[in-house]
């Protein structure tokens, strides 16, 4: 197997209540996200998945063990490691150009038109040109999604990590989403390198991943692993299809 | 002198006053923005912050006298005394709007503040990006009570006595001072006249358009740069009577002072205020004495309230307490039954809210120093009024906002029962009124204790109307007006103490309660 561009190791961590009572979310996680991969991670709903993708995103500090992006320890949030929330986190006060604008204020050397160009190509690539002055309450959940994945690729990340993002859309638009994803990964110039996917929904994971691992309940601790060898675009009504389910279900139970 | 005169040297008055008004607006906003977004984010600090504010926002107007004096007028001789006006006036301006911004940062998603800081904006960034606009909305709705709240201290700020120093400057409160004091029954109405016109238009040109500036952006609205948006910029306001962003107005108002009562439990606040109260006295009693031993500061300490005397202190709260309970029990009286009758009528409610609006636009304390010549032979009746004035219409704005908003299906549902009025009044009115009505008497309590500064003993010139039972207002305002800075922190203190005590023991216990009985939630009010 190739070099892991990001390693989760021995990674615990626990939430604190205000009585005094310790919570473990995750326990002892060790996990490894190669180049090129997409690594989908199932679990049930309340498993700590969201709190494991804030730790590896540098956004929460874990109670024990660390995160490395190429061999290097992760200390917060890096535009080399994008993410993308369950929710569309947009903000509404701003337009959809300028959201995506937003990504790319870390870079200082990028001019104004610099900026606005690669913004706009981005917004062209998840299918949303003409959308530019529009406010996000103006759109759509599938299309709010749509520009928050062109903000998270707007910065060019080795890694894009993304949580249930197609819950909160309609099954129709999922089904394009993901099929969106799929050309974006076959392309060969255009990053990330690698993607994680975390997700409750089966179907989901096995129709877009290379590889699966599935978590249990609290505190999310590693189960097993499955390799998926279909090629893509995947057939949801295939035989093939249904085994690689099964096997996932009968390791979550 | 001739009508012209008049309305020159009140027109003259009132841009003074608004001047000084919105200068001190600008500050209110500007340090509402740097203190409520670093509370709402910053834990540590939001422990020291929220207390502090929570007790600076129950100190009367009066209470920072001392501070204003000392801090402004003795450092800077020539705009000192002006600074320390619009210091006066930002004290009964700011905190609400700190109050908003800190709700308004604190109630941001989650996922976008994780966004802005995986985006890796810089701070700066963050305040244009993030902070500013998803408060900006709460703070627009809470510049239109702060104003009313710093016209009705106006007064108090414009002549700035403590002991011997005494400046007064020029503007609305002290022109209709000097007219009262000359029996100028004309130069009085032309100034409140001129003072209800400024409101007014204030109202239309400028709170208004920037209530609309804080709805959420469409992009539809440069379709309707038209002639009929030119039309309904113009008419749409005068037309829909300006009854309507009050009931907004109030709710935002009392909905920061209620956030905070539910933040903070009463045994802290107790612990806090007897705290504020030792470390307040030990803090003026070290710069009184100067350079002498600790033990000779704790002794003018103890030797000025062994001066004002524990029984005078005691009867004082006691008399002050039974005027605010008065007047908020009389402005309930009053305001349920009437927003009851009124609310499902259309024409009568518009007509009678505008009308009231207007009236509750002149501050109590403009015209109080008409009260203060004609009921000179009823003191207890002349302070009951000016306290009343200063709560009644948080009661009834309140209430009528929460008639108001009644659940078109709850109306529908009565209309298809045929419900007797009695059974309406009882099974769907009164529900829906007691939540608003309890959190309006919170609002309106608080409003009433600052009223008592000067409705219990006020200060025009040689002339003095007071109580002739005491009272915590009086004794404040004696204090201060002695220059004694040690007897009026501990009067302050106790007010401070009262007011918060009130809050915490009974405003909220009450509140909870009507709330776990309706069981009904925070929507309650809107």
């Amino acid at each position: 197997m190739s070099e892991a561009i990001l390693s989760v190791v021995n990674v615990s961590h626990n939430f604190y209540t205000k009585k005094g009572m310790t919570i473990e979310v995750l326990k002892n996680m060790n996990i490894s996200l190669y180049y090129g991969e997409f690594l989908g991670i199932v679990g049930q709903s309340g498993s700590g998945k969201t709190t494991l993708l804030k730790i590896m995103a540098g956004l929460i500090k874990p109670t024990s063990g660390s995160v490395f992006y190429k061999s290097k320890p992760i200390n917060g949030p890096t535009p080399a490691i994008s993410l993308v929330f369950q929710e569309p986190a947009l903000f509404p006060w701003l337009t959809v150009l300028e959201n995506v604008v937003l990504a790319l204020k870390r870079f200082k050397e990028l001019s104004r038109e610099e900026v606005v160009e690669r913004a706009r190509s981005y917004l062209d690539m998840v299918g949303l040109s003409g959308f530019e002055s529009v406010y996000p309450g103006e759109l759509s959940g599938g299309m709010k999604q749509r520009v928050v994945l062109a903000r998270a690729l707007v910065t060019n990340p080795d890694v894009l990590l993304m949580d249930e993002p197609f819950s909160n859309v309609d099954p129709l638009t999922a089904v394009s989403l993901r099929r969106e994803i799929d050309m974006l990964r076959a392309h060969e110039t255009l990053p990330p390198s690698s993607v994680l996917l975390v997700s409750h929904n089966v179907e989901e994971i096995v129709e877009l991943s290379d590889r699966v691992i599935v978590l249990s309940g609290r505190p999310a601790e590693i189960k097993g692993e499955v390799k998926i060898s279909m090629e893509k675009p995947r057939d949801r009504r295939s035989p093939l299809f249904y085994e690689y389910v099964d096997a996932i279900f009968t390791l979550m139970s | 002198m001739d009508l012209l005169a008049y309305l020159a040297t009140s027109s003259a008055a009132v841009a003074a006053s608004w001047a000084r008004m919105a200068v001190a607006l600008l500050f209110s906003i500007l340090f509402s923005f740097i203190v409520g977004t670093l509370a709402g984010t910053n834990r540590y600090f939001e422990k020291i912050a929220i207390p502090v504010l929570d007790i600076l926002q129950s100190i009367p107007i009066l209470g920072f006298f001392p501070l204003a004096i000392t801090l402004f007028v003795a450092l800077l001789p020539v705009i000192g005394s002006e600074l320390a006006a619009i210091f006066l006036i930002f004290t009964s301006q700011v905190w609400n709007i700190t109050f908003a911004v800190y709700e308004g940062t604190r109630l941001i998603k989650s996922e976008l503040l994780d966004t802005a800081r995986f985006l890796g904006i810089s701070w700066a960034e963050k305040f244009r990006y993030l902070y500013i606009p998803a408060t900006l909305p709460r703070v627009l709705y809470n510049i239109q009570p702060s104003w009313a709240n710093g016209i009705f201290f106006l007064v108090g700020s414009e002549i700035l006595t403590f002991g011997e120093t005494e400046v007064e400057l020029f503007g609305l409160g002290t022109v209709v001072s000097r007219y009262t004091l000359n029996g100028d029954v004309v130069g009085v109405a032309t100034t409140v006249g001129m003072l209800v016109l400024a409101t007014v238009l204030t109202t239309l040109l400028v709170f208004r358009p920037l209530t609309h500036v804080a709805e959420p952006r469409r992009k539809d609205r440069k379709e309707l740069l038209g002639y009929t948006s030119f039309l309904r910029r113009i008419f749409g306001p005068a037309l829909k009577g300006v009854h309507l962003p009050s009931h907004l107005l109030f709710f935002e108002y009392h909905k920061a002072v209620e956030q905070l009562t539910k933040r903070v439990s009463p045994y802290t606040s107790l612990m806090r205020g007897v705290l504020f109260f030792l470390l307040g006295g030990l803090l003026v009693s070290l710069v009184v004495v100067g350079s002498e031993a600790w033990i000779t500061r704790l002794g003018v300490l103890i030797q000025a309230i062994y001066y004002l005397g524990l029984e005078n202190l005691a009867l004082s709260a006691v008399y002050s307490l039974g005027r605010v309970a008065a007047a908020v029990l009389f402005s309930i009286a009053w305001s349920v039954p009437v927003a009851i009758a009124i609310a499902r009528k259309e024409r009568l409610s518009l007509y009678l809210t505008s009308f009231l609006q207007v009236i509750a636009s002149i501050p109590a304390t403009i015209v109080y120093p008409i009260f203060a010549g004609t009921l000179s032979e009823q003191p207890e009746l002349r302070a009951f009024l000016m306290t009343v004035a200063a709560t009644q219409y948080y009661v009834f704005f309140q209430v009528y906002a929460g008639l108001k908003n009644i659940p078109q299906t709850e109306l529908e549902l009565v209309e298809l029962l045929k419900l007797r009025t009695v059974d309406r009044v009882r099974m769907v009115y009164l529900p829906r009124a007691l939540p608003p009505l309890v959190t309006g008497c919170i609002t309106a309590a608080g409003g009433a204790w600052n009223s008592l500064i000067v409705s219990e003993r006020i200060v025009l010139g040689d002339v003095v109307a007071e109580t002739p039972n005491p009272g915590l207002g009086k004794l404040l305002s004696t204090m201060t007006y002695e220059g004694n800075l040690v007897g009026s922190v501990i009067v302050i203190t106790l007010m401070a103490s009262l007011i918060v005590l009130m809050n915490r023991l009974f405003w909220k216990r009450v509140y909870d309660l009507v709330i776990s009985r309706l069981k009904i939630q925070e929507e309650a009010g809107k």
